[in-house]
Formats: structure tokens, C-alpha cells, sequence
């Protein structure tokens, strides 16, 4: 249990190199992480895994990220045999992140079936 | 060179030239707004800026100084995902100038490009408390940035319901 618990802290994204100061945030007038406009322009360098994450920071926090993953997010479903993912998918589609858009994509061929088509 | 007095929240007077001036939005209304309404042309506007102390006053019209001669974006290029310019045109001067600050001076400053509407300054400023708050966990950012959970019921509990299919695996 410890080992697994151990596990999951290295795996963060990545390792914090330093302590955020804890009273930094205490001499500012107002919260700039609370400001609409800043904290888009914090968010737009965001990767997914992260705005995930901080959607359960507070709730203004959430709908900034809930929008801008909302814009970004797709699942691609490449096989057959992914169909049950997209069921899954479907059945947990939520009015926050709901189904809006299917992508057909053909599976990917292998380099000897390129060859042989090329030959033909 | 027509010049223009900006004062800081804590008294320190800048005397700096308009154009460089007018490259901050807030100042160049300043400016525009004290010509029609001072009588003499030649007069030089003096501008109170009483939200932001000296010392961080002085970082913006370094920056400003070092940016002078770059062109004026539209304020809408690229404004689709927020993005800005910061992915492009950050300098090895804009590293060397933002490396020594803490994330205190950081926030600060911040809040002074938001409000004298300097856009690059901005960008740069939210990219560094990007590349600080990525990777963490909801508990550290709240501490660190004193936010707090404000989440309701289970609002918090569904929230995370959502996120685990959210990822793909």
C-alpha cells in the first residue's frame, strides 16, 4: 500500500522544483488567479491532464477549464473493438462534457500492406 | 522629446517620454485625456497610478523601455485561446528578466500589466505562473494561491466522477 501511495506521488506531471512561498498572495490587493482575464491567459498554456486537475480547484477555476476542455477534448476510436469504449464514453457523457462529435478515421495500415498496395 | 510624469502609489516620481508611455493602454488614455483638457500643449502630464508601488512601476517601464521598438500587435491577434505572443516572441532578455523574481514580484506584476493594459508583459507574467502551478495538486494550489474550495454538496465529488473518464487511456 505505502509503495503504491509512493508510486502515485512520482507520478505528478512533474516534480515541483520549489516550495511556493506560503504569503506571497497575502500583500496583493486582489486575487489575480480570480480575475477572468488572467486566468485565461494562465489556462491558454495549459496541457488537458492539467485542466482537468484544476477544475477541482474552486469553481470559477472549474468553468474556465470546463470551457476551454470542452473546446479541446475528443476521443478518437480507431477499432472495432473500441466500440465499447465509445459506449462507455457515451453512457458517462454528462451535460458538462457531452457527446457533440464523431471522427471516422480508417485504421492505420502496416508498412508491407503499403508496399503491396503500391505494387498493385 | 515630449515626456510625461508617472507616479507610483508610493510617491516615486518616473519621468519618462510619451512614446514610450503610450505603448501602456491605461497610460496612453491617461495622456490623450490630459491634452484635452489642459489648456497649454506644452504642458507636461503628470499621471498617479495609485495601485502599483515603485518598485514594481519601475519593472514595467523596463520592460517597456527593452520592447520599445517592437511592433503593436492588434490586441485581438492570435486572442482565440488567450494565448497571446508569449509562445513566440519571448526573448532571452524577457528570461533573464523575469528569472530572479519571485512568484510575489510575479503576481504583482501581473496585476500592473493587467491594469496598465500592457499585453506582452502579461502574456509573459501568465506563462511563468503557468509553468509554476502545472503538475501540482488541488491542495497546493489552494494553499499557494489561497484559493478556496467553494464547491457545494457534492459538486466537488462529481466533479471528479467526470474527470476519470475525462482522461483517455
Amino acid at each position: 500500500m505505502d509503495v503504491l501511495v509512493a508510486l502515485l506521488r512520482s507520478c505528478r506531471l512533474s516534480k515541483p522544483d520549489e516550495d511556493l512561498g506560503p504569503c506571497f498572495m497575502d500583500t496583493l490587493p486582489y486575487n489575480p488567479l480570480l480575475n477572468p482575464l488572467i486566468i485565461a491567459k494562465v489556462f491558454a498554456y495549459s496541457g488537458q491532464k492539467d485542466l482537468i486537475n484544476y477544475r477541482l480547484v474552486c469553481k470559477s477555476w472549474n468553468g474556465f477549464a470546463t470551457s476551454l476542455l470542452q473546446s479541446n477534448s475528443y476521443a478518437t476510436v480507431r477499432q472495432e473493438s473500441d466500440l465499447t469504449r465509445l459506449l462507455r464514453l457515451t453512457k458517462h457523457s454528462s451535460n458538462y462534457f457531452p457527446i457533440t462529435r464523431f471522427y471516422i478515421k480508417p485504421t492505420p495500415k502496416r508498412e508491407s500492406k503499403q508496399e503491396h498496395s503500391s505494387d498493385i | 522629446m515630449a515626456l510625461v510624469r508617472v507616479i507610483s502609489s508610493d510617491g516615486a516620481a518616473f519621468l519618462v517620454s510619451q512614446r514610450l508611455a503610450k505603448r501602456s493602454g491605461k497610460l496612453k488614455t491617461e495622456i490623450e485625456t490630459f491634452r484635452k483638457s489642459s489648456d497649454n500643449s506644452e504642458a507636461q502630464p503628470e499621471i498617479r497610478i495609485v495601485t502599483i508601488r515603485a518598485e514594481i512601476l519601475r519593472l514595467v517601464l523596463q520592460w517597456l523601455q527593452q520592447h520599445q521598438n517592437d511592433p503593436v500587435l492588434p490586441a485581438n491577434q492570435n486572442e482565440q485561446d488567450g494565448r497571446g505572443d508569449a509562445e513566440m516572441g519571448q526573448s532571452q532578455w524577457d528570461r533573464d528578466f523575469l528569472a530572479p523574481m519571485d512568484l510575489g514580484i510575479v503576481m504583482e506584476l501581473i496585476l500592473a500589466a493587467n491594469h496598465l493594459e500592457v499585453k506582452g508583459l502579461l502574456d509573459i507574467t501568465c506563462k511563468l505562473v503557468e509553468s509554476k502551478i502545472t503538475g501540482r495538486t488541488v491542495d497546493e494550489i489552494r494553499t499557494a494561491f489561497k484559493l478556496k474550495s467553494d464547491f457545494k454538496g457534492n459538486e466537488e465529488e462529481q466533479t471528479r466522477l467526470e474527470n476519470r473518464w475525462c482522461v483517455e487511456n
